[in-house]
């Protein structure tokens, strides 16, 4: 949060400036009671409407072109959301992994295993807190889990996509206690702790405008997962050779497969248009569209989802799945000497929004990534450089070549 | 069915209604994020200043005073949020308005009247491409004083009257009005400096 001790909420902008300075320019009479009249001032002499409608168009030039921006009322509202819920809220994975264990074992924190038990101790003993003592009380048991199941089966006819809150790789139907905490934790914390993507906000306090598109995608992402059982986006099946032929058809375009978010409706064009990108469109999907019109147009790179191996939503693998857009594909698709380390022209080439399949994101100033990964290449031209770095520069991807694994970040056109 | 009134809102988040931030953020949108977006001179900073100042209305709930209005409180506070990005983000010093300008005469303690007749505005059907208006506006902005601009954009953006800001800001009429007056001015002669240095037809320095 901001640490501003020196600001008082109730400061007003005049108290930092008590001494404001007296301009050296002053109106004319006749034009200070313009001004007096604009500000609602009755002056007691005639209108002067030629001076007035001046004053009006002088000040009128004050209003910016302001697009209405649908993303920043809900980052606001999650940004506020969360300031809300601390972090501390969110559970530890080996916590989420011992009350799993409380669960199975029937809510007997003495049968949990040994190496978990302090901790489903712990998370029974909370759970009574919460639940005045009668938490686990066997007794009580079998009304509990009959609550439980009609509160699912509410919640299933409800179609509340519950992973997309709890965001764990679960198909639907198979819930575990710790999901059910993260959804009902999410409704009572404005969902701002378990969403997918609130982990990316955790990190930083600023958000740029292309984060914000990011986020907004990632977000789209997640409610698109909850509904394909966890599959990233994706256009057709069918893969006509090569991927970068934008605006061609989705058989050979791998930007036709993110547009998929667009194209259902599931995120608004703006979410997909960088603002360092000036040829992005941002306008409404024409209906029946299926992809953007040229390469130029495109402003994040996604994950080449041609090929056998596709990662998911929710991957632990930590892999890459978009980016600002590839400055390597911009230059093999016109044939012209790729730069493997370079950035993306997005940000002028100091770095890159990446996308975390996970949910997360993060500002990188190299395509590489701890691993070695180059998000801008598959591995096997990664072997091929490290092979003959000699041959940096040559026309080495042609628009082919697909991951090789799942966890093969491969980012396009 | 009349309008909840924004500080009906308020109180009704106070009580735990978030849905009722909501409606104040999505009430807010347009005239908060035009004003952040003059203050500050950057549309992702103004977005930035924009949460901000929503973060320190969450967080300052319980400091505001239920008694006085919300609009003024929001403005203020975004203002103090952008005058704080404009400490962390502004990459040169304002220019003074005691930079010499093209026929200013305006000397040491000297004041120079400007006539509003003589300034060229664009007129309705005068189509200046929308992004260079913008450009321009902002230069003649930035070349304000920081007070002098904040006044401004403030009393413009709220739409309030003189009695009101001498009433929010606590500060006598007669100063709100001599203030504005200087602001007005300066922008007019901004705007007459930078729409001349882009526009041929008026070169009267």
């Amino acid at each position: 949060m901001t640490n501003n001790p020196e600001h008082d909420d109730q400061q007003t902008p005049d108290g930092t400036h008590a001494q404001a300075p007296s301009s050296e320019f002053s109106l004319a009479g006749a034009d200070a009671r313009a001004v007096d009249r604009f500000f609602g001032e009755s002056g007691g002499d005639f209108a002067d409407h030629e001076r007035d409608a001046r004053l009006a168009s002088l000040l009128a030039l004050l209003d910016p072109g302001v697009s209405i921006d649908a993303a920043l009322v809900d980052v606001t509202m999650v940004r506020v959301a969360r300031t809300s819920a601390a972090e501390e809220y969110e559970l530890s994975p080996i916590d989420i992994e011992a009350i799993d264990a409380l669960a199975m074992a029937g809510c007997e924190a003495g049968r949990v295993p040994h190496a978990l038990r302090d901790r489903a101790t712990r998370a029974q003993a909370l759970g009574g807190l919460l639940t005045s003592g009668d938490a686990f009380d066997p007794a009580l048991r079998e009304e509990r889990i009959e609550r439980l199941m009609v509160r699912i089966e509410s919640a299933e006819r409800d179609a509340i996509p519950i992973e997309a809150y709890a965001g764990r790789g679960q198909g639907r139907g198979s819930f575990r206690l710790s999901d059910l905490i993260s959804a009902a934790a999410a409704v009572l914390l404005l969902s701002a702790i378990v969403w997918p993507v609130a982990s990316t906000w955790r990190q930083r306090a600023r958000l740029s405008g292309c984060e914000n598109a990011m986020m907004q995608t990632a977000s789209a992402m997640g409610v698109y997962a909850g509904d394909y059982r966890d599959a990233l986006p994706i256009a057709t099946a069918g893969f006509g050779g090569t991927w970068w032929d934008v605006g061609s058809s989705p058989e050979r375009s791998n930007s036709a497969n993110l547009f998929t978010l667009a194209r259902e409706r599931y995120a608004p064009m703006g979410a997909l248009a960088c603002p360092g990108n000036e040829m992005a469109p941002t306008g409404e999907a024409r209906e029946g569209q299926t992809d953007w019109g040229s390469i130029d147009d495109v402003s994040y790179s996604y994950q080449i989802m041609f090929g056998p191996v596709k990662p998911v939503w929710k991957d632990p693998s930590r892999a890459v799945i978009l980016a600002d857009h590839s400055p390597v594909v911009l230059k093999a698709v016109r044939g012209e000497a790729i730069e493997p380390l370079a950035n993306s022209p997005n940000h002028g080439g100091t770095g890159q929004y990446v996308l975390f399949a996970d949910g997360s994101s993060r500002w990188q100033t190299t395509p590489l990534m701890e691993d070695g990964d180059n998000i801008w290449l598959p591995r096997q031209v990664e072997r091929q450089l490290d092979a003959a770095l000699a041959q940096v520069g040559i026309r080495i991807i042609k628009g082919t070549e697909t991951p090789e694994t799942a966890d093969d970040s491969f980012l396009g056109p | 069915m009349p309008e909840v009134s924004d500080e009906q809102l308020f109180e009704r988040y106070r009580s735990g209604e978030a849905a009722a931030l909501r409606a104040l953020i999505e009430r807010y949108h347009d005239p908060l994020l035009r004003f952040l977006t003059r203050l500050v001179g950057d549309r992702a900073g103004a977005d930035d200043v924009f949460q901000e100042t929503f973060l320190q209305i969450h967080n300052s709930a319980h400091t505001f005073d239920v008694e006085r209005r919300f609009k003024p409180w929001l403005f203020t506070i975004a203002a103090n949020k952008g005058r704080d990005w404009l400490r962390r983000n502004r990459k040169r010093q304002p220019l003074a308005l005691s930079a010499p300008l093209p026929g200013s005469g305006g000397g040491e303690g000297g004041r120079t009247f400007v006539d509003l007749m003589e300034v060229e505005v664009p007129q309705p059907g005068e189509r200046i491409e929308a992004s260079e208006r913008d450009r321009m506006v902002q230069e003649a902005l930035d070349s304000l004083s920081d007070p002098l601009r904040e006044i401004l954009l403030l009393a413009y953006f709220q739409r309030l009257s003189y009695a009101q800001i001498a009433e929010d800001l606590d500060i006598p009429l007669g100063t709100v009005k001599s203030r504005l007056h200087a602001a007005v001015a300066a922008f007019a002669r901004a705007w007459k400096r930078v729409s001349g240095e882009s526009s041929p037809r008026s070169g009267d320095s």
